[in-house]
């Protein structure tokens, strides 16, 4: 086996016949395995994900979804699987094209093809039993598609999948992905006992026949490799010096949610936020807390808004059309300042939308969605690590502030997996309960400070403790009130809560300097490939910084002074904004981004936005791409 | 003296609910050692712990300094409690390093069954009473003349219900010979658990007297066996006793009678039993005798006999005054 620095091109390699193979090293690879759906692509490619970042590599993995739940088998819309990039170093987003397909039909290459998803000189591992199908349609959409895919380079290799795993097993569809494992662990040289590990931990409910079965094909699709591939891809490894551990966000927000005391999470079920809950049902058992699964996403924030008012500070988790329908209990919330953290991983949208993919567009309608004025803090993870973090944090400020708390990840954090640095658990992080006291005589609800509009939390059922909450307009003891002046005296004090918290706030990092041509500003989780699109724009010369935005709603102070150091602001979001230069649209009439809108509002700064709604994490390669073009 | 290894073996068993009521004590201390953290006169102990109580994503985004003039306003607590919750926080440290041992009582040569298990709980009660006094000092009302006798030790019989529900068990080392369990009636509610471990001969049916409709029985004289008594949700007795005695199980559901409740694995023969200690032949006769009813009594469906049918309880309380001597009374 030789080994050498990979030329500019993608390997060749020959699929027949046995040869030496030449051994690639890299700094990095984009790989993908994809599937119909129920083939066990995504959990193939999270395993070989979960082995990578054991190994050492940094690794960022990517599902893609279908949208529907059962799609039409071999239909481009049916695609299914994971995009995984690994690196030597950390990783933190999924990269731009992919280098490496398994795909299980030509149909769902297609549509990794039609989305432009894949690298010009891809290298293709393609299950080859639908060329000579009996079926003639079959053949026919073959054909068409390897015409359609013919004007790029890809280097498609044929691989019998179907026939392989037909020797080990009488339903190759449930033994495909292990056969695809194989071939991964061969040309990415993974070790062997680790990927055996990972699939006894995947299969741990399950006899242990059905272990031992999926390593019969794991080692099928090694030795089909060892035999027939004349190319391996070596991504180096570095020591783990720490303990890591490697979930996805919704885990990551499941879990921070216990670390940090939350023991309800009233719910309803939604795409792609139902995961927390999964996660939640099955350890709350033994950590202590309950998840109550509500008759609807209005019922959900109900039983957290009254687990809170009864003492406790419980959280509900939803994603976009979910937050819709909990609108007028925000309000509530808000109004009766009932500390109470409201999860959202938000999806394409507007209405059902595209309810597997990724989009940062709740921004808005979180912040000023509600009728009335209802201020909330509103909270943004950029990483999946912060996922754990930011629950804890959010538990806090809802109770010193007593307030509604909002976090908002996405799609992309949800279901991407990466290695993070293993929290080291503070029972401190719970705090403390509410105290169940008797209250001072003469205390009242909403006995705001004038100065802050802080008060102290009342748990109702005390001596001297009882009061009525009421969505409606109401004095400092909670009593109804039409009063016009107390209306905008109380407004004021709800208000006043977050310029409060903004004055603890710290201005935000900035990468790179300070006074540069453009600065890049993002929020959630676009930060990985932002600071990697800017990173490489600063070694090819240009003047480029970038900072990321975690506070949303109080926006962290110093952001327009930051900004102004700037030739140029450039907003990047995963929502929708009119481009410049499209019919009808003017700089007067076009509507930008919405992080953009909140900043020029905040600051007065001329920010400009770039934004997409393709419902897939943006690639650093199309950012550096749009930060050239700003500078030119 | 029964073996290190039978102990271990009891305590095994009892796990689940020990190891319960020990999370409940460890999380108490826990909470009060944070309550005290954030009643420290030291501001950097305050902030310290504001700054774990904000997690990881809080730093280098949230100054902590400023942040806490606002989170100490949410404070309710009197610095006063400081003293009280301090002594509290003791007697529940101290609670929870005992572990195992807390739970078990060796009753001395000469003293009464009764009165090792009332002396146990009381010294499990010092967490009751510690947990209460913390809610007084937090609520400005401990007076220590009054209060701080709990935390030296609480009586079963001044534990509240919720108290009493929340009982761990007690593993009960004792002499057979001087074994009278039907004083322990007292101690039976909520959820508290008490099981025997016999040292020497005892009478064959000790137990039998403390059958009652929610109380579960149970000799036995294999360990895993109290497994059943772990799990149940309720207050119940076990004894290991020695070969020879009666083996039976009364786990009462619902409103089954009895006998239905009752399962009998072996009762010894009249003939085999002698004096034992203060405890005449008779007197153990009986002891048999009444299981020997209550399972017979029951065995036959209620709806089957000639008499209108019988409530349990009344079927008992006949028996036990069929044998009393009325006229002492």
């Amino acid at each position: 086996m030789s080994s050498q620095t990979p030329p500019d091109q993608a390997p060749l390699f020959a699929a027949s016949q046995a040869v030496e193979p030449t051994t690639y090293t890299l700094p990095e690879h984009v790989l993908e395995i994809v599937s119909d759906s129920g083939e066990g692509a995504q959990k193939c490619g999270q395993s070989f994900g979960s082995v990578s970042a054991k190994m050492g590599n940094g690794a960022w993995t990517v599902e893609i979804i279908p949208a529907e739940i059962q799609p039409p088998p071999r239909s481009p819309a049916g695609a299914s699987g994971v995009r995984i990039r690994i690196g030597t170093e950390a990783v933190t987003n999924w990269g731009d094209k992919t280098k490496l397909v398994i795909a299980f039909n030509e149909q769902v290459l297609l549509s990794r093809h039609r989305q432009g998803d894949l690298a010009d000189d891809a290298v293709i591992l393609l299950e080859n039993m639908w060329e000579d199908h009996p079926d003639e349609n079959i053949r026919q959409a073959w054909k068409d598609a390897m015409e359609e895919m013919s004007a790029n380079n890809y280097r498609i290799t044929l691989c019998p999948l179907e026939k392989e795993c037909l020797k080990i097993v009488d339903n190759p569809r449930r033994g495909k992905n292990m056969f695809a494992l194989g071939l991964m662990s061969w040309i990415y040289n993974r070790d062997y006992d680790r990927v055996c590990g990972q699939i006894q931990h995947q299969f741990r409910h399950k006899p242990k026949e059905v272990y031992e079965r999926n390593i019969e094909l794991l080692d099928a699709g090694i030795k089909w490799a060892e035999e027939h591939m004349d190319f391996r891809i070596d991504v180096p490894t570095k020591v783990v010096t720490e303990d890591l551990v490697v979930m996805n966000g919704n885990t990551a927000l499941g879990m921070g949610a216990v670390a940090s005391g939350l023991e309800l999470c009233s719910m309803y079920p939604i795409t792609p936020a139902t995961s927390v809950s999964h996660y939640l049902s099955e350890i709350y058992d033994d950590m202590g807390g309950i998840v109550h699964q509500a008759e609807d996403e209005i019922a959900a924030i109900g039983v957290a808004i009254g687990a809170s008012y009864a003492g406790r500070v419980a959280f509900t988790v939803t994603s976009g059309p979910g937050m819709a329908l909990k609108t007028e209990f925000l309000g509530l919330a808000v109004m009766t300042e009932t500390p109470l953290v409201v999860v959202d991983v938000q999806r394409g949208g507007p209405s059902t939308g595209l309810p597997t993919k990724v989009e940062q567009s709740d921004l808005l309608s979180s912040m000023y969605g509600s009728p009335g004025d209802a201020p909330k803090v509103i909270l943004a993870p950029a990483t999946i690590e912060e996922c754990f973090h930011i629950m804890i944090t959010a538990r806090k400020i809802a109770e010193v502030f007593r307030c509604t708390v909002i976090v908002l990840s996405d799609a992309n954090l949800a279901t991407g997996v990466t290695p993070f640095p293993r929290p080291v658990l503070d029972p401190d992080w719970q705090g403390t309960q509410p105290e169940i006291l008797p209250v001072p005589k003469g205390t009242k609800a909403m006995q705001w400070d004038p100065e802050t509009g802080l008060s102290k939390r009342i748990i109702p059922g005390q001596v001297n403790g009882a009061f009525i909450a009421t969505g409606l307009s109401h004095d400092e003891g909670s009593k109804v009130s039409y009063d016009p002046c107390l209306n905008q005296y109380s407004s004021t004090m709800r208000s006043r809560k977050l310029a409060v918290l903004q004055s603890t706030l710290q201005a935000p990092e900035v990468f790179g300097p300070e006074n540069p041509d453009l600065m890049v500003i993002g929020w959630g989780s676009t930060k990985g490939a932002i600071e990697e699109a800017c990173e490489k724009a600063r070694a090819e010369g240009l003047s480029v910084s970038s900072t990321h935005l975690t506070f949303m709603s109080p926006l962290q102070p110093g952001i327009g002074d930051i900004l102004r150091k700037a030739k140029k602001v450039l907003a990047v979001e995963i929502n929708y904004s009119d481009e410049i230069g499209d019919p009808y649209i003017t700089e007067e009439n076009r509507r930008r981004s919405q992080m953009a809108i909140l900043l020029r509002s905040a600051t007065l700064v001329d920010v400009d936005s770039w934004s997409r709604v393709l419902g897939q994490p943006l690639c650093p390669g199309e950012i550096l791409e749009v930060i050239k073009s700003k500078l030119a | 003296m029964p073996s290190d290894n039978l102990t271990d073996l009891v305590l095994a068993s009892l796990e689940g609910p020990r190891s319960a009521f020990a999370s409940s004590l460890a999380a108490a201390a826990e909470q009060v050692r944070g309550t005290l953290a954030g009643l420290s006169a030291d501001v950097d102990t305050r902030n310290n712990l504001l700054k774990t109580q904000l997690g990881g994503f809080a730093a280098g985004r949230i100054n902590i300094e400023k942040f806490s003039t606002f989170a100490d306003g949410q404070r309710s607590v009197n610095a006063g409690a400081v003293p009280t919750l301090k002594k509290a926080q003791a007697v529940l440290n101290e609670l929870s390093d005992t572990g195992k041992d807390l739970i078990q009582i060796k009753v001395a040569a000469g003293k009464t069954v009764r009165c090792g298990v009332s002396r146990g709980l009381a010294r499990i009660g010092r967490a009751f009473g510690a947990a209460r006094c913390i809610e007084l000092a937090k609520a400005g009302t401990y007076n220590d003349a009054e209060h701080g006798k709990m935390m030296e030790g609480l009586h079963f019989a001044d534990w509240n219900q919720a108290e009493r529900a929340m009982a761990p068990p007690v593993v009960v080392h004792v002499q057979g010979r001087s074994l009278h369990p039907s004083s322990l009636a007292e101690f039976m509610d909520g959820g508290v658990k008490i099981v025997l471990l016999i040292d020497g001969p005892c009478a064959p049916a000790t137990l039998a007297r403390l059958i009652s409709p929610n109380t579960f029985v149970m000799q036995t004289q294999v360990a895993t066996d109290l497994d059943r008594l772990a799990a149940w949700a309720g207050h119940g007795v076990a004894a290991i006793v020695p070969t020879g005695a009666a083996i039976f199980t009364y786990a009462p559901a619902g409103n089954t009678a009895f006998g239905n409740a009752l399962k009998i694995d072996f009762a010894p023969e009249d003939a085999s039993i002698s004096p034992l200690g203060s405890l005449s032949a008779q007197q153990q006769k009986e002891d048999l005798a009444m299981l020997s009813a209550l399972s017979g009594a029951a065995t036959t469906p209620l709806e089957a006999r000639d008499e209108s049918p019988v409530n349990p309880v009344d079927q008992l309380a006949a028996f036990l005054l069929s044998k009393a001597n009325i006229e002492e009374v």
